[in-house]
């Protein structure tokens, strides 16, 4: 929330006031919503929450209002009376963001080369509920960046350049699985298909791509492959991760003849 | 002072826990809570805290109240 330094010394503005609270009941509901799903047998659902706060009134240079809250033995303080609505637990799980249906969970300071969109600009889409990548994306579908950045006072070029960032290819993580007695390698990412169907090289040799999707790849590593790098190439643009095939996932015959490190020695010995 | 999610959330833990340890027959379905605190505006969001009465240097912050409605359905 901004404080009002644009004001008086410890004002807030009226609105990053009011849309920081309902950010921080946005909270309570994902919070809520998780415990319900856990099997708790008694949860309650908040229905209505109303604040009675002591406040002094203000205005910037601009007219706009700011609050700050009354201090020790202050007296003449206003009573600010905030009521939030109803939130019963079938809104809860309603409203709640679906974290497994969101196309690019990654949080909005994990895009690379981040500089693009300050601390402050977060802050503002994250008021307004923009945490991930992917909300970030599906913002700038529904509306022009321009009206993005009417809405949430985020410079266009700002914005572009975070959604450009946003559509390059990444890697987020990655799990050996087991068909048919044999290692897999599923890697999670987003925009790995953005060019069809994507190459992958692990430790600097190409694999087969069994199976592939915009957030998700199966790729079939070569017998000796144990650790290193995967690169995945999507047209132009490149992801890396480093992989891992634990030993107990490798097919006993792989493991058979290890390379001796020392030549044994010739029959007779040492003369 | 903690911030007001938390308070809500710790409450509301606090009393759901509560209320099936003993296993009593008769069923909560609602809540109302109201409850004195100390309120401070501050980044980001509101922050609260159980009132702490008069300081020892005898200031006094002034209270205010939140009221919370609570179903179980």
């Amino acid at each position: 929330m901004a404080e009002a330094s644009r004001g008086s010394g410890r004002g807030f503005l009226v609105e990053d006031f009011v849309q920081s609270i309902t950010a921080q009941l946005d909270r309570v509901q994902d919070a809520l919503a998780l415990k319900a799903r856990t099997g708790r047998p008694l949860t309650f659902a908040l229905k209505d929450l109303s604040v009675d706060l002591k406040v002094f009134w203000d205005s910037d240079g601009s007219g706009r209002a700011l609050l700050r809250h009354a201090g020790p033995n202050e007296e003449g303080a206003s009573t600010l009376q905030i009521a939030f609505t109803t939130i019963t637990r079938a809104m809860v799980e309603e409203n709640t963001v679906a974290m497994a249906q969101d196309a690019d969970p990654r949080r909005l300071e994990e895009l690379p080369g981040m500089p693009s969109l300050q601390d402050e600009d977060r802050q503002r889409l994250d008021l307004l509920g923009i945490r991930t990548v992917g909300q970030l994306k599906q913002l700038s579908q529904e509306a022009t960046t321009k009206a993005v950045e009417t809405y949430t006072g985020i410079p266009v070029l700002r914005l572009q350049a975070a959604l450009q960032q946003a559509a390059q290819p990444a890697i987020t993580g990655n799990e050996v699985v087991s068909r048919g007695g044999r290692p897999y390698l599923r890697i999670f990412g987003v925009n790995l298909t953005r060019a069809g169907k994507p190459e992958v090289r692990l430790s600097g040799e190409p694999v087969e791509v069994v199976d592939s999707g915009p957030s998700e790849l199966l790729v079939r590593p070569l017998s000796h492959h144990r650790e290193g790098q995967i690169e995945v190439m999507a047209g132009e643009h490149r992801a890396t991760g480093f992989y891992d095939v634990p030993a107990e996932l490798v097919a006993p015959a792989d493991l058979r003849r290890p390379t001796p490190l020392v030549e044994p020695l010739a029959a007779g010995g040492v003369p | 002072m903690r911030p007001l999610e938390d308070l809500v959330i710790g409450l509301l833990g606090e009393l759901s826990a509560s209320m099936v340890a003993g296993e009593a027959a008769l069923e909560v379905t609602a809540l109302d809570i109201s409850l004195p605190i100390e309120a401070r505006i501050g980044g980001p969001g509101l922050w609260v805290s159980a009132p702490r009465g008069v300081m020892r240097t005898g200031f006094v912050m002034p209270h205010s109240r939140m009221r919370l409605r609570c179903a179980s359905d």
